[in-house]
């Protein structure tokens, strides 16, 4: 179970993992919304992608992750990558003007496809990398807080917003333990004969079952004591509560705010500008800058 | 037969941080129909150790010899890791959390089938090992959540005992039980030493261990610090606080620092102190 590390909290001192953590799930939130922009032209689209991967690979400099890390949970996740990339290249394109790259009887596959295949796996690498920032730098516990600052405003509706935080950071406490559950039961099954990595798809599906009736009965129950010594210690989810950890923001939370949604702001301008018989040539325009003419790109 | 430990190393989280030593060199020996007891400190790789013999944990260095079976590093990937475990019956802690069966009778015959029993004969398996633990007829239909702590933890020592494996590992198998089922429990577990089982335990109770073991190993801080028989553990362990004594060998130790003449490598029972003292006082 040591293997799922995958975006998991681990505290260095960096600039990224002391900034407030609403405003850091509101900057991914934007940056995310940025990377969702689809611009007419290729180039332009490629070119902020280009923009986008440089100013992540900053960000995950400066909060000192492991890159290697990420690359581990793409390998994971090869199967659904390749079958993403399939979805979008064999999806019919009768369009006469773009090159075909080859045809399976009426199906032409064109070379656009290509390209949008890779540009749907980068953004999907885009935001992995960015949830992997988030969880990474941000306690689960600040992350929950956050959660509920956000929701506070529907409490004005009758929103159990501090009901769902406090679900929310009990799930995210008891994930480590539910894995170690896991392995224990794991072993305790393999002790008495079950094999989890080897038969048939058949044997492997009882294996799964003698796992996880065991431990949805120890989660249940885990749950209930849980339940009741709250109620011994006369936990009441209305009641209004002062809390151990205040969440901050500070100068450094102004500059990221700044940095990042100026990066946003330009992104939509640039949108504004993109109009469908009209569209935004950001290759010409940063060549005019050194007094090239590119025509026809 | 018996488990051979050669020369055992294993860490815990290797290459990171917070990698642990959890076995640090561990060599000894277990012959056939010993009664075992290791003992040691919560932490001090005991469990660990237990998880070995039958290849849950494969060792880093070194190798663990259960018959013609070697678990260690290099043979890792063994397929016949299921004869090992056939062999080996591990009880872990806590038991009656593996069950998950709708009926008693199904979740004890659940590893025998594992092992290649047809159905017929793993729940004629099923009901000799409900028997030995003394759960009868009117618990075979009974589905394994309605029952008391106790009664589970008996129909999951039950599951290991179906299988019938010649060596039998217990981790704390009295954990959390009371004095009386604790006893029933231990006495259970003589019977199957007597009826040919090698029989190991890990415990931290003292008490178990003066009882019931011909055999004792000391762990601390994943080194094995000690071997020897009971008796010799509580002169070992006298000058050295760390375990708590049982209470017959500290009012032995108590009357033989005020001058009474007692042996006490002979004290297992209550009633052997009485012996010695009545031989103490005839002479």
């Amino acid at each position: 179970m040591a293997s799922m590390t995958f975006g998991r909290y681990t505290f260095k001192e960096t600039y990224v993992h002391h900034l407030d953590a609403r405003n850091k799930i509101f900057l991914m939130i934007l940056f995310m919304v940025g990377i969702f922009f689809q611009f007419h032209l290729w180039s332009t689209s490629l070119i902020l992608s280009g923009l986008y991967i440089i100013v992540l690979i900053a960000i995950m400099i400066i909060s000192k992750i492991n890159f290697f890390q990420l690359f581990k949970s793409l390998a994971g996740m090869w199967m659904f990558i390749i079958i993403l990339m399939a979805i979008y290249i064999f999806i019919p394109n009768n369009n006469y003007y773009l090159p075909t790259a080859f045809s399976i009887g009426s199906l032409q596959v064109k070379w656009d496809a290509f390209c949008q295949s890779g540009y749907i796996v980068m953004r999907l690498v885009l935001m992995l990398a960015l949830t992997m920032v988030l969880t990474s730098t941000t306690k689960p516990m600040d992350m929950t807080y956050a959660f509920e600052w956000y929701m506070t405003p529907l409490k004005v509706v009758r929103f159990p917003a501090h009901e769902i935080a406090m679900t929310l950071s009990i799930a995210l406490r008891f994930i480590p333990t539910l894995l170690d559950e896991t392995e224990r039961i794991m072993k305790a099954q393999a002790s008495r004969g079950v094999d989890f990595n080897h038969g048939g798809l058949f044997k492997r599906f009882g294996a799964v079952i003698a796992l996880i009736i065991p431990l949805f009965v120890s989660a249940l129950e885990r749950s209930e004591e849980l339940a009741n010594a709250m109620i011994v210690r006369g936990y009441d989810p209305r009641a209004k509560r002062t809390r151990y950890r205040l969440l901050r923001f500070s100068w450094r939370d102004i500059i990221a705010f700044l940095l990042i949604g100026g990066l946003f702001a330009g992104i939509i301008v640039l949108f504004v500008f993109d109009k469908k018989d009209n569209p935004l040539d950001l290759v010409n325009i940063i060549s005019s800058w050194f007094g090239y003419n590119v025509v026809g790109f | 037969m018996g488990i051979k430990i050669e020369n055992v190393f294993f860490t815990y989280q290797k290459k990171t941080s917070n990698s642990t030593l959890a076995l640090d060199d561990i060599s000894f020996a277990i012959n056939d129909n010993d009664f075992v007891a290791i003992v040691g400190e919560t932490g001090s790789g005991k469990s660990t150790l237990a998880q070995t013999f039958n290849a849950l944990l494969i060792p880093d260095k070194g190798q663990v010899v259960v018959d013609d079976y070697i678990v260690s590093y290099k043979n890792r990937k063994n397929r016949k890791v299921k004869n090992l475990r056939k062999h080996i019956g591990l009880v872990f802690q806590f038991p009656e959390y593996q069950l998950f069966e709708e009926t008693v009778e199904k979740d004890v015959a659940f590893g025998v089938k594992n092992f290649g029993a047809k159905q017929e004969e793993a729940l004629q398996k099923a009901h000799e090992a409900l028997n030995k633990v003394g759960l009868d007829e009117s618990y075979y239909k009974r589905p394994p959540f309605e029952l008391s702590g106790g009664e589970r933890r008996k129909v999951a020592i039950a599951g290991i005992l179906a299988i019938d494996p010649d060596i039998l590992v217990f981790d704390e198998p009295t954990v959390g039980f009371d004095p009386s089922s604790a006893k029933d429990l231990m006495n259970m577990i003589c019977d199957f030493h007597k009826n040919g089982k090698t029989i190991i335990v890990i415990t931290h109770d003292m008490d178990l261990v003066r009882r019931y073991a011909n055999k004792v190993f000391m762990m601390e801080k994943g080194k094995l610090v000690f071997e020897g028989t009971p008796s010799e553990l509580f002169m070992h362990v006298r000058n050295y606080d760390r375990l708590d004594l049982p209470q017959v060998i500290k009012l032995a130790l108590a009357l033989k620092e005020k001058g009474m003449d007692i042996d006490i490598s002979k004290i297992r029972h209550s009633d052997d102190l009485i012996e010695e003292i009545k031989k103490w006082r005839a002479e």
